[in-house]
């Protein structure tokens, strides 16, 4: 097909090429008798062989010879030869001729092939580079395609990626349809492989100006493929390593929630089991205040559990993403007054105080998870104030606030106190829980949450996102 | 005293249950799951079913859903917190009433009450009073502590309504249904400010209201002279 298409052009070349030089060496021959001047048909040769390659400069060479014998040996316009050593004159010449057209456009290919050879590698390189480089392959499948299309003027390149037996399309380039032009088809595959296991799949179309792909393409598109399936299993052994290490890191948190819990649920249990034992003793003689006094300490620790429990659900719903909120319009002072009214029996001798102008705070809220998140802010202000000091609950439009009298936080527990498994400094018990599940709700709720010191204690503060109902009269 | 059918899929609640209604009197048959609590409340014939909203093979919804094709017995439905949704969707089904687990005994036996006395059809005093609060239905008339409260014509059918059914949760549904017509189930606003203006004329507070109960994400009780 090369041949074919090149063949025209390069015999009217060649014939224009000795004709223009036979015309000169007529020209000179009519006005001086000179010696031979077969010689000047090199020049040309060697200038077509560097133009067009080996096929134009034979025909020259041959063409030559004839036009030579025709014209400028005689007897003229035969192609007959008078002297003998003409004919070895003639046969010098014709070998010249052909040799040093070879030569030259053997010399030629390589020069061009040398040349295209640094191209594609330069390519593979900047390919290579920029698979390495980058950090988010699926983002630049198209872009490295790009490249590589526009470098082996390819009208298009696609990229398949197989996913568990199903080949997907990855990214691909195609030359915009001029509508002309027949519609591209695609020409070979290459396959990118790591040993025997093929990640991937090229599919290649044909180069824009219609010439066939070159070995040296074909290594280049290979070489890529390579590099491509190498890049293809980095990245899965990346997001492997990322999956271990969530793995990892769940399985640390298991561990610590595990102990933390076992730990809380044990202590209600523990109160809960020595009442109801001691209430069961044979022969034991209690008085009707005593009896009192553990049936009230099976009851308040069952509501602690009771809360722990809750907080083990929040927690698990939050951390799986499913703590949808069920935003109503509900009164903050109720929600507040309502927590304060349950934990008051199990203060421990604080005074819980509800700090509210006596109208209706309207927020948009999910009223059990709000009500969580005080619970666990209250349990909190409680276990951590002073012995006996109030813990008073504030309420503001679009805000709540709890207070407590005690320990101030130092710099380190401010940034950390919402953290999961934070229990802070001292000897403060909690499965480090509360606060994070109130950072949890909150957020969930579009709200925030945050913690201040105050002159003689810490104030945590809810803020809810402002937003008024619509109040139908 | 009266016959009642438990049904929830917890041995330990249902044993439980069992030997605390007893001791208060009643009769009490056990149910495992839905399917067994409808085809007991079909055979056995309670007049009053307790009935978990979480259980296998059939849950509350569906059993209180087949028992209202047959019964008009109350029906107290047993559930967690945070089944609001739920809960509501039960109490329109047909229940009459709801108790959240872990739930003490007293409060429990006071839900019974109620309903139980609305069961038996006995005629709604015409005057209902509980802590200073006074409504005659016959004159319309609303006093809190002997002084007069002037109500608004839908202050007072939402009133009215909770009086009926004093004790007892209505769903948000129910009451604008009820004050405002079927059309109007959707605008929890409506309800939200007129219970607001509601409880200011009672004289109760918005954090602790005393007589108009909220029941979050459910709907309001008020408060029953049969509790204390």
């Amino acid at each position: 097909m090369t041949i074919s298409r090149k063949l025209p052009t390069d015999l009217l070349l060649s014939v224009a090429t000795v004709a223009a030089i036979s015309g000169g060496i007529g020209a000179v021959l009519s006005r001086w008798q000179t010696g031979p001047l077969s010689v000047v048909y090199i020049l040309g040769i060697l200038w077509l062989a560097a133009a067009r390659g080996r096929t134009a400069a034979l025909l020259a060479a041959c063409e030559a010879f004839l036009v030579y014998d025709w014209f400028f040996v005689p007897p003229f316009h035969t192609l007959d030869v008078e002297q003998p050593q003409e004919w070895l004159e003639l046969g010098i010449f014709l070998v010249v001729a052909l040799v040093a057209g070879q030569a030259y456009a053997l010399q030629r290919r390589q020069a061009l092939q040398a040349a295209e050879h640094d191209r594609h590698t330069q390519l593979l390189y900047e390919l290579s580079t920029e698979l390495t480089v980058q950090e988010n392959l699926g983002r630049m499948f198209d872009r490295m395609l790009a490249i590589l299309a526009e470098g082996l003027g390819l009208s298009g390149l696609r990229l398949y990626v197989w996913r568990e037996g199903v080949r997907e399309l990855s990214g691909g380039v195609e030359a915009a349809s001029d509508g002309v032009s027949e519609p591209v088809t695609s020409v070979y595959r290459v396959p990118c492989r790591i040993g025997d296991r093929e990640l991937a799949e090229m599919e290649v179309f044909q180069k824009s100006d219609g010439q066939p792909l070159t070995e040296d393409d074909l290594r280049v598109l290979q070489g890529f493929g390579n590099q491509m399936a190498n890049a293809l299993e980095r990245r899965r052994l990346e997001k492997e390593e990322q999956l271990n290490q969530v793995l990892a890191e769940a399985n640390r948190t298991k561990s610590s929630l595990l102990a933390a819990v076992s730990h809380d649920l044990r202590t209600p249990l523990a109160a809960i089991k020595a009442s109801a034992t001691s209430l069961l003793q044979a022969g034991a003689a209690f008085d009707e205040a005593e009896r009192r006094e553990f049936l009230d300490a099976v009851n308040r620790e069952a509501d602690r559990l009771d809360r722990l429990v809750r907080n083990l659900l929040d927690m698990s719903r939050i951390e799986s993403g499913a703590l949808a909120p069920r935003l109503e319009w509900h009164n903050l002072s109720e929600i507040a007054a309502d927590v304060i009214d349950r934990l008051q029996p199990v203060s421990d001798g604080h005074e819980l105080q509800l700090v509210a102008e006596d109208r209706e705070f309207l927020a948009h809220v999910d009223y059990v998870q709000l009500s969580q998140v005080l619970t666990n802010l209250v349990d909190n202000a409680i276990r951590h104030g002073a012995p006996l000091a109030p813990v008073r609950v504030c309420v503001a439009d679009g805000q709540v606030w709890v207070e407590n009298h005690g320990r101030q936080l130092s710099e380190d527990e401010r940034e950390h106190i919402f953290d999961r498994f934070y229990r802070g400094e001292g000897l403060a018990s909690g499965t480090g829980l509360g606060l994070a599940i109130a950072k949890g709700v909150m957020e969930a709720h579009g709200g925030r949450i945050w913690a201040d010191n105050t002159p003689d204690g810490v104030a945590f503060h809810v803020a809810l996102p402002a937003g008024v109902p619509a109040v139908v009269a | 005293m009266s016959r009642i059918l438990v049904v929830d899929d917890a041995a330990e609640i249902r044993n439980l249950l069992k030997r605390t209604l007893t001791a208060h009197g009643h009769a009490v048959e056990l149910a495992e799951d839905g399917i067994e609590g409808v085809d007991k409340a079909r055979t056995w014939e309670p007049d009053l079913i307790l009935l978990d909203l979480a259980m296998p093979r059939m849950g509350g919804l569906s059993a209180c859903q087949h028992i209202r094709e047959f019964s008009q017995e109350p029906i107290i439905v047993l559930s967690v917190m945070g089944e609001e949704q739920d809960k509501v969707r039960v109490l329109d089904a047909g229940a009459d009433d709801y108790i959240t687990k872990p739930f003490g005994v007293e409060e429990l036996l006071a839900r019974i009450r109620v309903a139980l006395r609305r069961s038996a059809g006995t005629p709604t005093p015409s005057v209902f009073s509980c802590d200073g609060l006074a409504v005659d239905l016959d004159a319309r008339r609303v006093t809190v502590d002997g002084r007069e409260v002037h109500l608004t014509p839908i202050e007072y059918s939402v009133l009215s309504y909770l009086v009926r059914n004093a004790g007892r949760v209505l769903t948000h549904t129910q009451i604008l249904a009820h004050a405002w017509g079927p059309e109007y189930t959707g605008e929890l606003q409506y309800l939200r400010s007129f219970i607001g203006q509601l409880r200011k004329k009672l004289g109760d507070s918005a954090a602790r209201p005393h007589f108009v109960l909220t029941e979050p994400g459910v709907g309001y009780r008020l408060r029953s002279p049969d509790w204390a």
